[in-house]
């Protein structure tokens, strides 16, 4: 086994960790913190009517979030003391703080689970905040307070290209509401590549079709290094979710002798006029199927 | 699986709502203080009109006609919610079916349980000329198996119809612990049925290929235990995952139909090795801490992927003989194995650390560094020689090769906030490779970035990225590709190709999106972004892949009762790839290359308006455009072979087009009804699909139908609230 990597960086990573969860816990802020101002729920109830309705069905309107914290609304807007004094002229709104500012605001609760790696995130980076995707007292989805109707819907409000491609022939069923973005990808952040839970993409690939799995006893070696190497996973208009059909793709790496770097043009299609199997159909999978591996003692030509 | 009949689906959905709207309001049970209602019941009815028989249409769910059913049910203790129970149940008894069961204890525990059904249907209607004794063996019937090819025909003409689909089943359960607290552990346990049949083909030589259902019947089970700490300054998870593949058909056999006795050189049937049982093992930490201005994140992550499952024979043929290193020789369908399972194994480490600070006011400064180590140690088992296509032994000594890599990235960002909303970072990242037995040893890409974020003002954000990367590599081996083999062998790939996941390359990337907030009612975005990627330096093979998106979007939201949008999204792709065609030895005859430009814009549009008036009527109306038209223009120099070529204009034509309109009434606080209707349109013009029959140039093909549908999906709905 190749180790590359050097026990200084594990070191390293262990020495800092131990010791930022040894030093003295530092008191959490909110905002403009002053114990002084608090005032209540009930107060702001008093004006801001049909916002308790509206998270009576959520966790943060539940007796759990209570146990958590005691402040209610000024948990997350920070003491309404001087808004209820002077409401035109101060306004604890959470949109007012900056994207950090903000962001801070909900870390002190959730900065564990999903969350874990938000800090140094691409979205975190991008100075997009919590309140851009979930809404505290309004949203639509039916889980995790997210502003539109679904997952994918609120994220293709940004990945604009990701949603035209979820509407090509070959896709993964997002569009059909069977799986959503974050099945695959954390926005919160992940150490790993394009966001995905697992530790590579293809590991994450794996989660679902453990069977190209391996390893096999003929391996295809691009598989094994990358899926998206000939696959793209959001849409395509070619079987498979193939980034380029078949013979093509299969050409970008083979043009061996003989059939492998034949010339498949139109007169090579089934209704052509000297149709090959190399080009039809499944083109060159329609002998080399096994194309993701095979344990097949004659298989090293991915043909069994 | 239910498929109701019109008539019954009506019966039953009348009977259902009419005794729902006769019974009077359930209350709430309540027992020891805890609530439970069923909060909604949504009927619906169905009815289903398509001019064909395409799968396409019902690819990935279940649109039949029939009654479709969904509940919400839920629970609450009167202490304020401490304890929540729902179920929420849709599609149910669907092939499309979803069931969520939540429990929680705010605070303390929580356990989620999801039920979701998958259909994916790869085509209806295709052609099985096959007898199926078991789901594993494919048997052309006898008294056609190898008589004359005309018989055959006329046999596979007149064969029997099958749908080819899959239904995958999942089940997550978890159960969490101490969510937002301190310290918090989870259990979860996965599994996944998949079960159904997927086209697959196989091969007796260029002239007689076969096409036939390959039976699946996968499981997949997992199991996670994690635990978390989450302290001030940071944080530590850790935990094990372990994950199994089984599948239930080791190998599929089929019939040759066109030779019913078996022999060397003379295969009447084939035997196909299906995926192998297989496992994965894995262990992870990971770590965060914020330590005098400075935030670490880090992960550790071990995985090992094995599989050993048993080794088929070299054939099923029982007429080929097979010879061994020393000369010796064996029965190649029982015989001769080095080893009887494979025991192959790979592990995978991980290994991340970031790390961030603030310079000063204005100035942050990120590190990033990955590293992750694909370590395949499987045996290097040699075989002798092997069977080729169930046809002869052929005495090419091979040996398996245990393909391994490492792939490192470092990267370092300096970030500036130019003014308190606008952001400007530049960033440098490499990416290194290192491969065991592939063409290129080494390769280094190194990529400068530049991003613009910027909110001007409340009304307005502009993000904007441009990056560049050049790759270099090691000395490319062509050699490489013949590393199976024991005894050399001259190449056979062209020597200038360079393969393009090994080969140097030039890339630009870049991203302009802009969102414009005129007023509360008005949203308007727009942006362009795109990728080239140049293989200039590359003779043969793939030389340049360039995508290029614009999109525009528009919404209008006056207030609570209206909304209205627009959108439409261009993407244009060229892929241009060079190669040279060659007969028994590699040609050097410019004359022989040949080159393809392939092409594909695809038009996306929608638009969309709802409607809530107040006066208890809401529309919803959307339409949903995707039209690609694709080509692929061939150049060839006269004189050689090829010396001419016919482009391709339906390199993928495909057009879909989606119309919905929902419409309801509500009629009382507790029902509302209404109307849906769903219109879609899908043509496709496939290249590599036209013309296709059930034998063709020595293919026997299912020829399964996904293709061309118009459906018109008409129900009436009524939603309870209770």
């Amino acid at each position: 086994m190749k180790i590359r990597i050097s026990p200084t960086p594990l070191l390293i990573v262990a020495a800092v960790l131990a010791v930022g969860l040894m030093l003295p816990t530092a008191a959490r802020s909110s905002p403009s913190e002053d114990p002084g101002d608090y005032v209540g729920s009930e107060e702001c109830m008093a004006c801001h009517e049909g916002y308790q309705e509206k998270l009576a069905m959520t966790p943060h309107g539940k007796a759990g979030f209570a146990a958590l914290s005691n402040r209610g609304c000024e948990t997350c807007h920070g003491p309404g003391g001087k808004h209820i004094e002077d409401p035109e002229a101060y306004q604890p709104l959470i949109l007012a703080l900056s994207p950090d500012e903000q962001n801070e605001v909900c870390q002190q609760c959730h900065a564990g689970g999903t969350q874990f790696f938000w800090q140094g995130s691409m979205h975190e980076s991008r100075d997009v905040t919590c309140t851009t995707c979930h809404g505290v007292h309004s949203y639509e989805a039916e889980v995790n307070q997210i502003k539109a109707a679904s997952v994918q819907e609120q994220c293709y409000s940004c990945h604009k290209d990701i949603r035209a491609q979820a509407w090509k022939r070959s896709h993964h069923p997002i569009r059909e509401g069977r799986i959503s973005c974050s099945d695959c990808h954390n926005p919160h952040g992940a150490q790993s590549p394009k966001m995905v839970y697992a530790a590579s993409i293809n590991e994450q690939c794996y989660s679902c079709h453990a069977e190209k799995r391996g390893p096999f006893l003929w391996d295809h070696a691009p598989v094994r290094e990358d899926c998206t190497a000939c696959h793209t996973p959001h849409g395509s208009n070619h079987l498979k979710l193939q980034k380029t059909s078949v013979p093509y793709i299969c050409q970008q790496c083979h043009s061996n002798t003989r059939h492998p770097g034949t010339l498949y043009d139109r007169t090579r299609l089934a209704d052509g006029t000297n149709p090959a199997n190399r080009e039809f159909s499944r083109a060159c999978l329609n002998c080399h199927s096994a194309i993701h591996g095979s344990n097949h003692p004659s298989g090293w030509a991915l043909m069994r | 699986m239910i498929r109701h009949t019109r008539q019954y689906a009506l019966a039953s959905g009348l009977a259902v709502l009419l005794a729902l709207l006769v019974l009077p309001g359930a209350a709430p049970a309540e027992d020891d203080g805890f609530r439970l209602w069923v909060d909604t019941v949504d009927l619906w009815v169905l009815e289903l009109d398509q001019d064909t028989k395409s799968s396409k249409f019902q690819e990935y769910r279940d649109l039949g006609s029939g009654l479709w059913a969904g509940m919400k049910l839920y629970g609450e203790s009167a202490d304020g919610g401490n304890r929540n129970f729902a179920i929420r149940l849709k599609g149910i008894g669907r092939e499309d079916g979803r069931y969520n069961l939540d429990y929680r204890v705010e605070g303390k525990y929580s356990f989620a349980l999801d039920y979701n059904k998958i259909p994916h249907r790869f085509g209806n209607d295709a052609n099985m000329p096959w007898d199926r004794p078991a789901l594993n063996r494919l048997e052309f019937p006898d008294p056609v198996q190898g008589v004359d090819q005309d018989e055959i025909l006329a046999f596979v003409a007149s064969a029997d119809r099958i749908n080819l689909g899959l239904q995958r089943d999942r089940t997550r359960a978890q159960f969490d612990r101490g969510k937002l607290q301190r310290w918090a552990w989870s259990v979860a346990y996965t599994h996944e049925n998949r079960n159904g049949d997927r086209p697959l083909s196989a091969a007796f030589g260029f002239g007689n290929v076969q096409e036939f259902p390959e039976p699946i019947n996968y499981d997949t089970t997992g199991v996670e235990l994690a635990g978390e700490f989450n302290g001030d300054n940071g944080g530590l998870r850790f935990g094990y995952r372990y994950s199994e593949f089984e599948n239930q058909f080791g190998s599929v056999v089929w019939d040759n139909p066109f030779n019913a006795v078996e022999a060397d050189r003379n295969p009447s049937r084939g035997r196909y090795d299906l995926a192998p049982n297989n496992e994965a093992d894995l262990f992870f930490v990971e770590g965060r801490a914020r330590v005098g201005g400075w935030w670490f994140n880090g992960n550790l992550v071990q995985n090992t992927m094995s599989q050993s499952d048993q080794l088929l024979p070299y054939t099923i043929n029982t007429g080929i003989e097979g010879e061994g290193f020393d000369g010796s020789t064996f029965p190649a369908a029982g015989a001769g194995l080095p080893v009887a399972r494979a025991n192959n194994e790979a592990e995978v480490l991980t290994f991340s650390l970031n790390a961030g600070t603030a310079l000063g006011e204005d100035w942050s400064l990120t590190l990033r560094y990955r590293n992750y180590d694909y370590d395949n140690s499987s045996p290097r088992l040699r075989f002798p020689g092997y069977v080729r296509l169930d046809e002869r032994w052929n005495d090419d000594g091979l040996i398996t090769v245990p393909y391994s890599y490492a792939r490192e990235n470092m990267g370092i960002e300096l970030g500036w906030d130019v003014t308190d909303t606008t952001n400007l970072s530049l960033a440098w990242t490499t990416e290194s490779w290192e491969r065991d037995f592939r063409e290129v040893r080494d390769a280094d890409e190194d990529t400068f970035k530049l991003s613009l974020n910027s909110r001007p003002s409340k009304k307005a954000t502009v993000r904007a990225s441009w990056a560049t990367g050049e790759r270099t590599t090691s000395e490319y081996i062509t050699e490489a590709q013949l590393v199976f083999f024991l005894d050399p062998h001259s190449i056979d790939n062209l020597p200038g190709l360079r393969k393009y996941d090994q080969a140097e390359r030039d890339v630009d990337d870049y991203e302009v999106a802009v969102q414009l907030y005129p007023s509360d009612a008005w949203n308007v975005s727009f942006g362009f972004s795109g990728r080239d990627e140049d293989y200039g330096k590359s003779e043969f093979g793939l030389i340049a892949d360039e995508v290029g998106n614009l999109n525009f979007e528009l919404g209008y939201t006056p207030g609570a009762h209206l909304n209205f949008y627009l959108f439409a999204h261009d993407e244009d792709r060229d892929v241009f790839q060079q190669n040279r065609q060659s007969g028994r030895s590699i040609s050097t005859d410019p004359a022989d290359n040949w080159s393809i430009a392939l092409n594909e814009d695809t038009l996306t549009w929608g638009a969309g308006v709802s409607s809530d008036p107040g006066n208890g009527w809401t529309f919803d109306l959307s339409i949903n455009i995707s039209d690609t038209d694709g080509e692929a223009d061939f150049t060839t120099p006269p004189g050689g072979s090829p010396s001419e070529a016919v482009d391709i204009d339906n390199y993928e034509d495909i057009e879909l087009t989606a119309v919905r309109l929902k419409v309801g009434y509500k009629l009382n606080d507790r029902v509302t009804c209404g109307a849906y209707y769903l219109h879609e349109n899908y043509t496709i013009n496939s290249f590599i699909l036209q013309g296709l029959q059930p034998f063709l140039a020595g293919t026997l093909l299912l020829v399964p139908n996904d293709g061309d549908y118009r459906a018109n999906l008409v129900a009436v709905y009524a939603k309870f609230k209770i």
